[in-house]
């Protein structure tokens, strides 16, 4: 469950600083522009009315079974403690856990404009989780081999929805041990 | 020198794969398999997607979820989720249900009547305003007694009044119908999601389904090709 929420934190800190409303560097000849969403997680309900925030909304469920010891695979991997008094530590052994893990976005817009706002929004997250240059910031806290798919159209009736789905490997050390 | 030819071992190592396959595969795809994690998508889909005044709406979808074989004995199953919530039945409707039955014991109507009585209970504890004419009736009394009325055609009811300073059977459900009719249409509405909202949810769960076949398949199918092949080694 830690890990759950932990995930989840990182996740919402790292879309947060794109899904801004502002153009951001991603890697391609000009700054992309990224929609200003509200992020959400898990079970917690969007603003309604929708339109009467920023119009669009990206929740994002975890799914299947939680990461859980049941389908982690561990490794003692080597590991150079920090520096104490100015010399580092002999490198030690730490055993680390990996585990896959898939989320789904669900992508939704109302009011005007909606299609194309919804469209333009699962875009930029499937463009952006699939890209690697900006997932590093991910994978240097742990969430690695970030992976999504095409969005794909739900639903245009009330309001619009598409479905982004991706899956990752969680990379954490196993601090029980001591 | 002598050559020998190791075609037969070959083909026989073919066989035997492909039935390992063919067998990993009919256990990939057993129900069972799937059923916990489809409902499970089903719900963080469904809690995801529903706003707060819709929450109550999820379980009833949930219970509705069905994982079983395909038809015909090929291997597969399928995964089924229905909209649970009945459709919303008029005043009308519930005196045909009535009209339909008969006067012998419990029928396939029976429950549509008892709904109506229940419905009307409801009303009288939460909307009628009771006057001594009420007495010291329970609700449900008075619920059965307007139940009667509204599902007695009108010439099956009196139209003189049982007393001095009382009214007919037939004026009374005249008087009343207009208020039991808004009350049964506000009632109905008010535990109901749109039909967009419906469509939009079932839409939902089958995309995150099927994305869930997608993304867990192999690795099922794997799994069980390991298991199978060292069962029979």
């Amino acid at each position: 469950m830690a890990l759950e929420k932990t995930t989840l934190a990182l996740m919402q800190e790292f879309l947060a600083n794109y899904f801004d409303g502002q153009p951001h560097d991603v890697g391609a000849n000009e700054d992309v522009p990224f929609p200003c969403v509200e992020l959400k997680f898990q079970q917690s309900a969007v603003t309604q009315p929708l339109d009467a925030g920023p119009g669009v909304s990206i929740t994002m469920v975890w799914t299947g079974e939680p990461p859980g010891a049941s389908s982690n695979r561990k490794f003692w991997t080597p590991w150079t403690p920090p520096a104490t008094a100015g010399t580092p530590g002999p490198p030690e052994l730490q055993e680390t856990a990996f585990t896959r893990v898939s989320w789904n976005f669900w992508v939704r817009a109302n009011g005007t404009n909606a299609k194309a706002n919804a469209r333009a929004a699962a875009d930029a997250l499937s463009g952006l989780l699939g890209n690697v240059g900006e997932t590093r910031a991910l994978a240097q806290k742990g969430i690695h081999r970030v992976r999504s798919s095409a969005p794909r159209a739900v639903s245009d009736a009330s309001y619009s929805l598409r479905l982004v789905t991706a899956t990752a490997m969680l990379r954490y050390p196993i601090l029980s041990q001591v | 020198m002598t050559l020998e030819s190791n075609i037969s071992a070959v083909l026989y190592r073919m066989q035997r794969r492909r039935r390992d396959v063919e067998a990993a595969l009919r256990r990939a795809l057993q129900p069972s398999e799937w059923e916990s994690q489809a409902r499970l998508e089903a719900k963080t889909t469904l809690w995801a997607l529903a706003k707060q005044e819709e929450w109550r709406m999820v379980d009833p979808f949930l219970d509705t979820i069905i994982a079983a074989l395909l038809p015909g004995g090929d291997p597969g199953f399928f995964l089924r989720m229905n909209n649970p919530l009945p459709p919303v039945l008029s005043v009308d409707d519930f005196a045909m249900a009535a009209g339909l039955q008969s006067a012998g014991g419990p029928n396939l109507f029976s429950d549509f009547a008892n709904q109506f009585d229940q419905l009307m209970a409801d009303w009288v504890a939460n909307v009628k305003d009771k006057d001594k004419r009420d007495g010291s009736k329970t609700d449900e009394d008075i619920g059965h007694w307007i139940g009667y009325l509204m599902l007695t055609p009108d010439s099956n009811l009196s139209d003189q009044p049982s007393g001095p300073g009382r009214i007919s059977e037939r004026e009374a459900k005249r008087r009343l119908l207009p208020h039991i009719v808004k009350y049964i249409e506000q009632r109905q509405q008010s535990q109901r999601l749109s039909s967009e909202t419906i469509n939009t949810w079932l839409q939902a769960v089958l995309a995150a389904w099927e994305a869930m076949v997608r993304r867990e398949f192999a690795g099922k199918l794997q799994g069980h090709l390991a298991a199978v092949t060292n069962e029979l080694n």
